[in-house]
């Protein structure tokens, strides 16, 4: 399991006379990472979904707070580290390796590295072994990175934005390698994107991060269930956003167009069903949303959509 | 055991990526190790014609592969100023040590190792199968010895090898304080040329110009340093030996990196100047050397004014920074500090006689030695100001002195004037030492001191002096030699005091 306890990371502001002060990248995250999960890391840009990644990797330190790896603190740790491989999302720094070397490369680091998973899933893909990798596609190039990463036969995999900005048919060929070799031998997968069809469908948990600080993490099940939009009709007057609340609901969203009003609120559909009964509202429906509905609401409550830049 | 078989697996893993790099320079290397071991060979032979042994394209091959040693360490260094790639290398499972440790056999391997080998081949070549010498940096010494010595063979190959560690171990240096990969570049020459060129400088400008030491006093052969300075040593021993420790130094110096190394994280890759400490020491050595080299030159005022201006200007090119007030007073504060701590730093050794280098004379009794004072120009002087530097020597020689220049001197002074002892020596030197050091101390005078050239090329002032070099017999047949500069009237009074010792010749 990957702990993470009350990490707060802040980077330094710049020294080059631009004047910028000290950026706030993590403000005191926990999370528990359980082991044989998907999990997704979601998040606004710069939200620190990143930052969060390099820790649990080890390529920054901890400033405040311990992130460990089955019980073990992963700065400077390699008994930790060799427990978990990191793709960032670029590929630039592979570019002078072949596939062959790039896999020499990792086995002098990994003991744990398979050259029978390296061979069959090269096999299975069909990659050239030979061939550079500043020829190839975007894809092949994750495609290459996901084999090796999987042959290097750690417990957990740290995807940073992998599957961004590749075609849908690429995404599902990659997704499928290590879905299949997950299952295989149980390991756990970190995979972070802004794509939330993607993660909703890959991963069975999810966490949200919006300006460094954790707004949710949960089963995406539970966090999809957790909010609902509610169709309120009451021809007598249209339901404000004050009379929402002080039935206890915590009102994300409010919307009134003439009569009805579209709120979208938090809570089960029981708990909110039963609180707004107390409206005599002449028409209740409530409607399920998808993660990337919770994610816009999510944010948009916290001052992060069009309406808020546009005031701004 | 397992950690280094694991630290040394990592270092292949990390040599390997840089294997087109690695042929470059052993073509580099191979194709100068080739000429060189044919010319020590199979080249010309006569006694004085040391070109003949050497093949200049082949040293010129040799040198390349060497100095390009701080492209290697920015291969292998590449997790400090790339970001991507401290992205992979610090996600590695690698503790600090074994990743920095990882590093610098991966250097070993690429480029110290085929260095040394390349180099040490036409050294073996031209020791074992010729008895040829290799020595085209030494050549005062071929004719001084007159039989072959195989250390003397090895003196290129140390120099050689101080010099690759020299430059690796500064680039090391810079790229664990640097954070961009530019910076790491400018910063391994800069600082090689300034740690060169200093301690050259303090002994050339300031122990020799005031303290009148022209041979090269023994701690200097202990600096960290590649310069010429190795070249003026007492014995081909000393020389090697010097080169030994240049080499350890460096070691250690690679390997103390780690204290800085071991502080980053990827976050530092990219950002300008990580360790900010390395800097104002890098600037503030830049500065020194600048200032010594050049004030004893040219006019002060534009010196410094060109240093200011440098020194501003470097800053706003390494942090990238918007000009402001504020920020400009805290510079020229630096700067101005820095400054005056150079002026006191030649004001002491003006004041301490070179740093005690007047009065440094290792003798050695030499057996049926003699003293001659040879007046030279000095007479002119007395009565001429329009004279300047005209030397007057002053030579302690034995009956094998290992200049010639010193022969008939020694055949025309009487058989007792030879038979002098260690103590008649030391005698002459506090003589010489007295009147040298009779000059006024102060700081003005000292800035005079300073000033002399250009007060002598504005046709204002003359400072009138005879200058007087004095040869100390020291080991291996080699000699000491220190020069002074006397006003007319010391000079007198001088020469009269040293006539008066019945041991000395005066031609």
């Amino acid at each position: 399991m990957i702990e993470i306890k009350n990490v707060t990371m802040e980077f330094a502001g710049r020294t080059d006379g631009n004047n910028s002060g000290p950026v706030l990248a993590l403000d005191d995250v926990s999370l528990q990472i359980p082991d044989g999960s998907v999990y997704g890391f979601v998040g606004s840009n710069g939200a620190g979904k990143s930052t969060l990644m390099r820790l649990m990797c080890g390529v920054y330190r901890t400033q405040q707070g311990s992130i460990t790896i089955d019980g073990e603190e992963v700065w400077d740790n390699p008994a930790a580290k060799r427990n978990i491989f990191f793709v960032n999302d670029e590929t630039v720094q592979f570019a002078d390796f072949t596939v062959k070397s790039l896999a020499k490369y990792f086995r002098s680091y990994y003991e744990t590295f398979s050259k029978d998973t390296f061979d069959r899933l090269v096999a299975t893909i069909g990659l050239p072994m030979d061939r550079k990798f500043s020829t190839f596609s975007k894809g092949m190039k994750r495609q290459a990175i996901a084999v090796v990463a999987l042959a290097c036969g750690t417990k957990y995999i740290v995807m940073d934005e992998a599957f961004d900005g590749l075609d849908p048919a690429m995404r599902k060929m990659i997704k499928d390698l290590i879905v299949d070799e997950m299952l295989d031998r149980g390991m756990t997968l970190i995979v972070s994107s802004h794509n939330l069809t993607e993660i909703s469908e890959l991963c069975d948990r999810a966490m949200l991060l919006h300006k460094g600080q954790m707004i949710f993490d949960d089963e995406i099940d539970k966090i999809r269930s957790g909010v609902s939009k509610a169709q309120i009709v009451r021809k007598s007057g249209a339901v404000t956003r004050g009379e929402i609340e002080s039935l206890g609901l915590t009102v994300l969203k409010h919307t009134v167009m003439g009569s009805v009003v579209q709120a979208v609120v938090k809570g089960t559909e029981e708990e909110i069903a039963g609180k707004l009964e107390g409206l005599s509202a002449d028409f209740v429906e409530l409607v399920p949303l998808t993660l990337e509905e919770v994610f816009v609401y999510e944010l948009e409550a916290r001052g992060y959509g069009y309406e808020s830049f546009a005031e701004s | 055991m397992n950690r280094l078989r694991r630290v040394n697996r990592m270092a292949l893993g990390e040599a390997r990526t840089h294997g087109r790099a690695f042929a470059v320079l052993n073509i580099i290397l191979g194709i100068g190790c080739l000429l060189q071991t044919y010319q020590g060979l199979a080249g010309d032979r006569s006694f004085y014609n040391f070109d003949g042994r050497i093949s200049w394209i082949g040293i010129a091959l040799l040198c390349a592969g060497g100095l390009i040693g701080p492209t290697f360490v920015i291969g292998v260094f590449r997790e400090t100023h790339n970001r991507q790639q401290s992205d992979v290398v610090y996600s590695l499972p690698m503790s600090a040590g074994e990743r920095y440790a990882s590093r610098l056999m991966a250097l070993l391997y690429l480029h110290i190792l085929p260095c040394i080998i390349w180099a040490l081949i036409p050294a073996i070549a031209t020791s074992v199968g010729n008895e040829q010498l290799m020595t085209f940096y030494r050549l005062d010494f071929l004719v001084l010895t007159k039989y072959l010595r195989t250390e003397i063979i090895f003196q290129f190959f140390w120099f050689y090898v101080a010099g690759v560690l020299f430059f690796d171990a500064i680039a090391v240096v810079c790229a664990v304080c640097c954070g961009r990969r530019v910076e790491i570049r400018y910063f391994t020459y800069i600082t090689a040329v300034c740690l060169s060129a200093t301690p050259l400088l303090i002994r050339t400008k300031l122990m020799e110009q005031i303290g009148g030491q022209v041979t090269a006093p023994s701690w200097l052969f202990f600096v960290w340093t590649f310069s010429p300075i190795a070249w003026n040593t007492v014995s081909v021993t000393v020389f090697n030996v010097t080169m030994i420790v240049n080499c350890l130094i460096s070691i250690t110096v690679m390997s103390l990196a780690f204290l800085i190394y071991r502080r980053r994280d990827a976050g530092m890759a990219g950002r300008p100047i990580v360790s900010r400490v390395f800097f104002e020491i890098s600037i503030a050595v830049a500065l020194v050397t600048y200032y010594i080299l050049l004030t004893f030159e040219m006019w002060l005022v534009p010196v410094i004014a060109l240093g200011a201006v440098a020194y501003i200007a470097v800053h706003i090119v390494t942090f990238r920074g918007r000009l402001s007030v504020l920020r400009c007073i805290g510079w020229i504060f630096k700067f101005a500090v820095t400054t005056g701590a150079v002026i006191l730093l030649m004001w002491a050794a003006y004041a301490t006689d070179g740093f005690g280098a007047l009065h440094y004379v290792p003798i050695r009794n030499l057996n049926g030695a003699c003293v001659t004072v040879e007046r030279g120009s000095y007479w002119s002087a007395h009565v001429n100001t329009e004279y300047e530097g005209s030397i007057n020597a002053i030579a302690i020689a034995g009956p094998n002195p290992v200049s010639s220049y010193f022969k008939p001197a020694w055949d025309k002074s009487s058989e007792k004037a030879r038979a002098i002892n260690d103590e008649q020596i030391r005698q002459v030197a506090k003589v010489v030492q007295k009147y040298a050091s009779q000059r006024d101390k102060g700081f003005s005078a000292f800035w005079r001191f300073f000033s002399k050239n250009v007060e002598m090329s504005d046709g204002q002032e003359r400072d009138v002096y005879c200058q007087f070099r004095i040869f100390y017999p020291a080991a291996d047949d080699h000699l000491l030699i220190q020069e002074v500069r006397l006003t007319p009237d010391q000079a007198w009074e001088m020469m009269t005091e040293l006539s008066e010792l019945d041991f000395v010749h005066v031609q």
